[in-house]
């Protein structure tokens, strides 16, 4: 937990989290000495709090953090143990796991989303299943912030630059989905976090209903950027491009600013 | 050891009170610090702190059916220092009780180095609560291959327990003269024995042993934070 100026780089083998200082025993991870109460077993596999290498944080009273949910999955707030720092786990609902095609779609969201690096895109950067039951999961960058959602709803619209901002940020982001074939189709304020700082800065989440664009559905529901969740177009695959998104984004301008 | 410390008046009680505060008089401190107290007057509020336990019967008074004993120490704590200038006589008296002395400057050293600044007074009574557990539990496992004739044992393998670094199996086979299959079946060992010796020294502070598991992930919540 804690590290002193004349021992700064203590850290956890184990979890690589700092070392706190126990009594005589200098250099133990009192959190990892805690988890040997459970068996390896259930530590690596049957607890419901660990995917692989992955820890869900917990609040104090045992409950995951969760950071959202969506009707793919929940996202909790966990803990790389062997690079030892904290990342946004997404878990496939276990109500739909057990089918093959929201598997295959669920992998699907992560590859998508794996697929680029981009500064207004949250990457992902690890995919697995649990052995103990099979539960998918894939970690990604853990964006410190709010959805523009919650921005929205607790102080009102934005300054009319920083709306600005935040669309040309969306814009960019998009393009380079579209530069890498794939088109998000569920953009809302509640996937777009703004990240904590005085500059506003956006990364897109949650590509739950992102397709590679020659594969997309010709039902497929384009959600742009309103305040309320609805569908604003039924389009064809090749309608959903960058120029649709900006045209979306634009006509919900005023639920950004207030202004137009 | 809980349920001892409440019997009023008991020789019995005293020992498993001077238990108590050698388990768990650094988190009594930390929390004291914590909450503004300077060095010295924390070292001698946390022996007026056992004293006063000790004399008033105040553990006499957990109930194990309302909560766990962390919590309850905690909450006498803070209605302990909520009067603390009408305690300052209690040290003096010493309770009867043989007091491990606190005034040293490692214990200072301690908290300088385990008690981070952003963790509450609470928060930090919490941590270091699941620090001296941990610690019990290595007195414990110690003591326990100590008294089989293991000892050296014990000193080549706890590096195995999860820390700052992991010795090599070969190495410490080669120091103990033991093949490298039995150096990892020992850690094995090591670790189990380990893992149920700290599930007891849970046990012993909560009610039913259904709540070890919530006691364990409390703590570890806690120490993540």
């Amino acid at each position: 937990m804690s590290t002193s100026a004349e021992e700064p780089n203590l850290v956890c083998s184990k979890c690589g989290a700092p070392v706190q200082r126990v009594g005589k025993c200098t250099g133990r991870c009192v959190a990892c000495l805690l988890e040997l109460a459970w068996s390896e077993e259930e530590i690596a596999t049957g607890s419901p709090e660990r995917f692989d290498h992955y820890q869900v944080a917990t609040h104090l009273d045992g409950t995951p953090v969760e950071l959202g949910r969506g009707g793919m999955g929940i996202t909790f707030k966990a803990f790389d143990t062997i690079l030892g720092n904290e990342v946004a786990l997404k878990v496939i609902n276990t109500c739909i796991a057990k089918h093959p095609e929201a598997r295959e779609r669920f992998l699907r969201e992560a590859r998508a989303a794996a697929r680029l690096r981009h500064p207004n895109v949250a990457s992902v950067f690890y995919y697995g299943t649990r052995k103990s039951d099979g539960q998918c999961f894939y970690a990604m960058e853990l964006v410190k912030g709010e959805t523009l959602e919650a921005r929205l709803r607790r102080s009102g619209p934005l300054p009319a630059l920083h709306a600005l901002e935040v669309i040309a940020q969306v814009v960019e982001a998009l393009i380079a989905l579209e530069a890498h074939g794939l088109v998000h189709r569920d953009l809302k304020p509640s996937n777009l976090m703004l990240l904590e700082g005085p500059e506003p800065m956006i990364k897109v989440i949650d590509f739950g209903l992102a397709k590679a664009r020659q594969l997309a559905g010709a039902r497929a529901t384009l959600l742009m950027a309103g305040l309320s969740v609805r569908p604003l177009l039924r389009a064809r695959s090749n309608s959903l491009t960058p120029r649709w998104t900006f045209v979306q984004i634009c006509i919900r301008w005023e639920s950004l600013s207030g202004s137009c | 050891m809980v349920a001892a410390a409440s019997g009023e008046g008991a020789a019995e009680a005293r020992a498993a009170l001077e238990e108590l505060y050698r388990l768990y008089c650094y988190p009594v401190y930390a929390f004291i610090r914590r909450r503004g107290y300077g060095r010295h007057d924390a070292q001698d509020l946390t022996q007026d702190f056992f004293v006063h336990l000790l004399e008033k019967g105040t553990v006499g008074r957990a109930n194990p059916q309302r909560g766990r004993f962390r919590n309850f120490l905690l909450g006498a704590l803070g209605h302990f220092l909520a009067n603390a200038a009408e305690r300052a006589g209690a040290r003096k008296r010493g309770g009867g009780c043989e007091w491990v002395s606190l005034d040293d400057d490692a214990t200072e050293e301690r908290y300088r180095l385990g008690a981070p600044e952003a963790l509450t007074a609470e928060k930090l009574f919490d941590a270091q609560w699941a620090g001296a557990l941990v610690e019990a539990t290595f007195v414990r496992l110690r003591s326990e291959l100590e008294s089989e004739g293991k000892g050296r044992l014990f000193e080549a393998l706890q590096g195995f327990l999860p820390g700052m670094e992991e010795p090599s199996y070969q190495q410490v086979a080669s120091a103990l003269n033991l093949s490298f299959g039995a150096v990892k079946t020992a850690v094995h060992r090591l670790r189990v024995r380990y893992g149920a010796l700290l599930r007891e020294e849970v046990a012993r502070t909560v009610t039913t042993p259904s709540e070890v598991d919530q006691e364990l992930r409390y703590l570890r919540a806690v120490l993540r934070t």
